[in-house]
């Protein structure tokens, strides 16, 4: 056997832990922006309507949703593609599970962005 | 080599079991968990997204009876039970990602129990008070 592995491991391993870090703070920041609220102690924020729509009329939680959504997918399907990697040996699965990967990430990643901007 | 898939069972079974490897077990199982957790949680948006559209468009009282049928079902018990579960997976995967990179940048298998105890301590003492606040809010 030559030649190069035809996937670079090692940056996919830098990637994970790359976007490990990232998504921990997207994650503090989503979940004290919207889930939290610690006025008279810890307990749920109460949704309302107006502040929802407040912050899908804010270009910066636009951006930043875009951010945490794209970074959260890529993340959660880059560690889908190493679990395939570990345990699906046959080469005609792999295809199938990589391809069907793609077209879940893709789509969600769409999802999410027409949700945000539409 | 033999092919594993005949042998995975065995393979499973003769893994040697120690903490760095439960850890790594539920590492996966809880991102696995976590994949499928953000797909559902898009779809929620979507329905609040969809619900500010109504709105916006006037039709003030069927926006409020979306947004209400979706806040409803944010607050149903078997909910919030669910929560508790992606809660755990979250704390679980942050901390144990977080030993995975102390292991692999700062040559953290030295202190391989230290920071499986850690991880747990970590996870349980946040888990455990904050899976009760949510549990208390149902009653």
């Amino acid at each position: 056997m030559t030649g190069r592995a035809k996937r670079s491991y090692t940056f996919w391993w830098f990637f994970q832990r790359f976007t490990g870090v990232v998504l921990v703070v997207t994650l503090l920041v989503h979940m004290f922006g919207q889930h939290f609220s610690l006025e008279s102690g810890p307990h749920r924020s109460h949704l309302s309507l107006d502040g929802i729509a407040a912050r899908f009329e804010n270009p910066w939680w636009m951006l930043f949703y875009l951010v945490f959504l794209f970074t959260g997918l890529v993340h959660g399907f880059n560690g889908v593609y190493n679990v395939v990697d570990d345990y699906i040996r046959s080469p005609g699965w792999r295809m199938i599970c990589t391809w069907g990967i793609w077209f879940t990430g893709i789509v969600l990643f769409f999802w999410g962005t027409m949700t945000v901007f539409a | 080599m033999k092919p594993s898939v005949s042998t995975r069972n065995g393979m499973l079974w003769s893994y040697k079991w120690h903490l760095s490897m439960v850890n790594w077990l539920f590492h996966r199982i809880s991102g696995l968990a976590l994949i499928f957790y953000l797909t559902a949680h898009v779809f929620v948006v979507r329905g609040f997204k969809n619900a500010v559209l109504m709105r916006d468009a006037g039709q003030t009282e069927a926006a409020m009876q979306k947004f209400g049928s979706l806040a409803g079902a944010l607050e149903n018990p078997v909910f919030i039970i669910a929560e508790i579960f992606v809660l755990a997976a979250v704390l679980f995967h942050v901390f144990n990602g977080i030993r995975v990179m102390f292991v692999d940048f700062f040559n953290g298998a030295r202190y391989e129990k230290a920071l499986n105890i850690t991880l747990w301590v970590a996870f349980l003492a946040i888990l455990i008070p904050s899976g009760l606040l949510m549990l208390i809010s149902i009653f």
